[in-house]
């Protein structure tokens, strides 16, 4: 019997894990594509480095596999758990002496609906931003891609970061200050209007 | 800065176009990631092979109902994670985000959808074990 596409997406992570740790081979397909994307993206977000990031999320998502027999349910989501891996995870990247290369390219925009000249500024933007990041410390770039990129609350921020809400607010609001400071430096080259 | 001339617009545009160019896994990458998940799940094969219970579960298991499904599984600790979609009967149907769909079949060779059942129904465990 099959199912719809889209009829996993219902199946809680934590729920995939017990499955995982049972030896489902299709549980591993599932958390594999379904959590592959998100730890990609945030790793390059704090790192700017493609093959850095990689690395991270690979390593990140092995700790996962790891620990999934021991998983304690109903304690931390997977989410939660992982974007505290990866952030760590990096951090010791960065402290071990990794220093920043020039970006590599995330990968191609993800929609056709941009002409070629916009898709030149869209990715001159998003280099832009980037780079901004890359020049917060790295407290305030953890929060400001946890709560402005990958679009989380503050209370499931808080938890990641181990800190209260009202850091995370404090966090978010001089990175944000940072980032604008920055861009507005850069406003005639990145095409945003005065 | 923006459309609107305001900084903190240009910087929402900013995250936004961020947001739509976030980096795609690619099929290498997935492969080495189902390759890592799929070698820690043989070792805790391995592992089950040499727990002193692990043939009392598989007998348990082949012994059939509820009970027999209860230990394959693991007992309460596994189970308790299942239950919200187990009660539902649990289907796992693999979805991956479309913009994934052709990377997956990249690694995998083959269509992912698939159906995994293991028919458990609305009460669990009538009676508990001994």
């Amino acid at each position: 019997m099959t199912m719809p596409l889209d009829a996993m997406n219902d199946v809680p992570d934590e729920a995939l894990l017990v499955l995982f740790a049972n030896g489902e081979r299709a549980a591993a397909r599932a958390l594999t594509l379904r959590l592959s994307p998100r730890v990609l993206a945030h790793a390059y977000r704090l790192l700017g480095n493609r093959t850095e990031a990689e690395d991270v999320a690979q390593e990140a998502l092995l700790r996962l596999w790891r620990v999934a027999p021991d998983w304690r349910q109903g304690e931390a989501k997977v989410t939660t758990w992982l974007y505290r891996v990866v952030a760590n995870l990096c951090t010791d990247r960065l402290r071990r002496g990794w220093r920043q290369r020039p970006l590599e390219a995330a990968g191609d925009p993800a929609d056709d609906r941009t002409s070629a000249a916009e898709d030149m500024q869209e990715r001159a933007r998003v280099d832009a931003l980037q780079e901004a990041l890359q020049s917060l410390p790295e407290r305030q770039r953890q929060a400001v891609v946890l709560r402005h990129i990958d679009e989380l609350g503050n209370p499931e921020i808080a938890e990641i970061m181990e800190i209260s809400v009202e850091a995370v607010e404090s966090l978010t609001a001089r990175g944000k200050r940072a980032l604008s400071d920055v861009l507005r430096g850069r406003k005639d080259e990145l095409g945003y209007a005065e | 800065m923006s459309k609107t001339g305001k900084p903190e617009d240009a910087l929402t545009e900013a995250f936004a176009a961020a947001r739509r160019t976030a980096p795609e896994p690619d099929a290498d990458f997935l492969a080495r990631v189902l390759a890592d998940a799929e070698d820690v799940q043989d070792g805790f094969a391995r592992a089950d092979r040499t727990e002193p219970f692990a043939e009392d579960r598989e007998r348990l298991a082949l012994r059939g109902g509820w009970r027999g499904v209860f230990h394959a599984l693991g007992g309460w600790p596994a189970v308790s994670g299942l239950s919200a979609a187990a009660v539902a009967g649990l289907w796992i149907g693999v979805a991956p985000p479309e913009r994934l769909d052709a990377t997956a079949q990249q690694v995998w060779g083959e269509d992912i959808t698939l159906a995994l059942q293991p028919d458990i129904g609305t009460d669990l465990f009538p009676e508990e074990e001994g």
